[in-house]
């Protein structure tokens, strides 16, 4: 199997399982009118997305492409960390749903993906093509 | 181009490797991680349960029948109650030999909108008696709380100054806690004539019942005094009717304590377990890695390396895997401590209080440590091997 083969399924599967967590799994306040923390869960999901593209496209690249859209990938994960913090962030009261728990789950979730892109693109920076 | 040293000669090996490398500091990092969440976890609670024994002043409780685990729930798990008996008890209590001091407080627990707010207890404080809560408020707040007035809980929303809306009625923030690690944390403070004013909108039909309540009675008996004597006086007073509970506050020490314990040991047995699995998979990797190896090691002794500097090769690729696997578990490990807080202590419903940065480097470091040596200490069967091979044996196994 070519080298980034593995990086693309790696991070389908990243992608689709973070939209769907995201999408299903995360609490956010249901109100008629629409709160910080559902505009947040929102542009979360549009970067999930984004990564679930990025490991298709990884499949019918070269090598070295991959690597690049690997360290796009890192800054995804910066994102989404952003994202649930200075960029929108949850509700504003700690002891909100959003707050103390989506959001924590937001960060340790980007920072995962920060990680793991990371290590797969010095994965992919060591195959000679 | 760079010198040929250990260390990079090491790092272009594990590089080389990159997958294995990555598996083994991953395993290295679980291990970590549950040893800092572990530890972290064991801290704070200890910190909680200090804090419980400072603050909580009274020796008894004296609370409705039936609310004796709704007080609990107040005190240790912010988990807001309503619950009143008749304010001539504080009387009967005051008047029994042996009590040297006797407070009450009065609750309201506040509205729940759906998912947007969340319920916090409000307790209307008897200040001129009070001896349990007053005495650390003091320490932010040195006057008595005016009508309209309310002092909040670390986690409370809203800065000294603003105004907090309950019931309708708008209040005053005048101080904050610190964190307590308690209920308190959830809790609204403020005089008895501003809870009682509160009462009305809250529950218009009980205004008459809670203006002549009170929620708990705090009572701190006179040295040598046993608290359950207390009780039993109280009860002979009043007859079979009386419709009290009591509540211990050793009873709820040792109870606490007890349940402290049981989470420490499972959480130190659960990162004993995996230290010990992750040193057994390491074992595994490295002595086969040597086998694999054995010539790449006879090579680099046929080239002039002492067996010296082969062992600290290995050690040097081992301790850098470690430091790779115990830097992103104790990272994970931090940021999962300081995000789920909140979380943390609802779930597991005692005292719970952050640790300070000084306790959050030691056990960092401590971690660190633990997790660095991992490696290495699995590699010592390999470099033992290392030790005891020729370089002519070594190049010359396998052929035939």
């Amino acid at each position: 199997m070519r080298p980034n083969m593995i990086s693309g399924f790696l991070m389908v599967l990243i992608g689709a399982a973070f939209t769907l967590a995201v999408m299903f799994g995360l609490d956010y306040c249901q109100t008629a009118k629409p709160m910080k923390c559902f505009w947040m869960i929102r542009a979360e999901v549009g970067v999930g997305l984004m990564i679930l593209l990025s490991g298709i496209a990884m499949k019918f690249v070269h090598v070295k492409t991959a690597l690049g859209l690997q360290i796009a990938n890192v800054m995804m994960g910066g994102m989404i960390v952003a994202l649930a913090t200075v960029l929108i962030g949850p509700c504003i009261k700690p002891q909100m749903i959003c707050n103390h728990w989506t959001q924590s789950l937001l960060i340790i979730m980007g920072v995962a993906v920060m990680l793991i892109a990371a290590a797969d693109a010095w994965r992919l920076s060591k195959v000679e093509e | 181009m760079k010198p040929l040293s250990i260390r990079v000669l090491a790092w272009a090996n594990l590089s080389q490797k990159t997958f294995r490398t990555l598996a083994l500091a991953f395993i290295v990092a679980i291990f970590s991680f549950m040893l800092y969440v572990g530890s972290m976890v064991s801290v704070n609670l200890n910190n909680g349960i200090e804090s419980l024994s400072a603050r909580l002043g009274a020796d008894l409780l004296v609370v409705p029948q039936g609310e004796g685990k709704k007080i609990e729930s107040v005190l240790l798990r912010a988990n807001p109650s309503n619950f009143y008996l008749p304010d001539t008890l504080l009387r009967e209590v005051r008047q029994l030999p042996g009590v040297e001091k006797a407070s009450a407080q009065l609750f309201l627990a506040s509205l729940e909108a759906q998912c947007c707010t969340v319920k916090v207890q409000l307790i209307g404080l008897d200040q001129k008696s009070d001896f349990v809560v007053t005495p650390w408020m003091r320490q932010s707040f040195d006057r008595d709380l005016q009508d309209g007035e309310v002092i909040v809980g670390d986690y409370i929303f809203g800065a000294i100054g603003d105004n907090i809306k309950f019931f309708n009625h708008e209040l005053k923030i005048v101080s904050r806690l610190a964190p307590t690690g308690m209920g308190f944390d959830s809790s609204v403070f403020m005089n008895m004539n501003t809870l009682r004013e509160l009462a009305k909108t809250a529950m218009p039909d009980r205004v008459e019942e809670i203006n002549h309540s009170h929620s708990a009675i705090l009572v701190r008996v006179k040295q040598g005094v046993d608290p359950i004597s207390i009780s039993d006086q109280l009860l002979d007073r009043l007859g079979l009717g009386a419709d009290v509970n009591f509540v211990f506050a050793s009873n709820m020490m040792s109870d606490t304590a007890d349940k402290l314990r049981s989470i420490t040991t499972f959480l130190y047995g659960l990162a004993g377990g995996l230290w010990v699995i992750a040193a057994a998979i390491m074992f595994i990797v490295f002595a086969f890695a040597f086998n694999e190896r054995q010539k790449e090691f006879a090579t680099l002794r046929a080239l002039g390396a002492s067996k010296a500097k082969v062992i600290r090769l290995v050690l040097t690729e081992s301790f850098m895997t470690s430091a790779m696997g115990t830097a992103v578990g104790v990272l994970f490990g931090v940021l999962v401590m300081s995000l789920f807080t909140v979380s943390i202590s609802k779930t597991i419903g005692l005292p719970y209080l952050a640790p300070t940065v000084a306790e959050t480097v030691q056990v960092a470091v401590l971690t660190f440590i633990a997790g660095l040596v991992t490696c290495p200490l699995a590699s010592i069967q390999t470099i033992w091997r290392i030790s005891r091979r020729d370089i002519y044996t070594s190049l010359r196994e396998g052929e035939a």
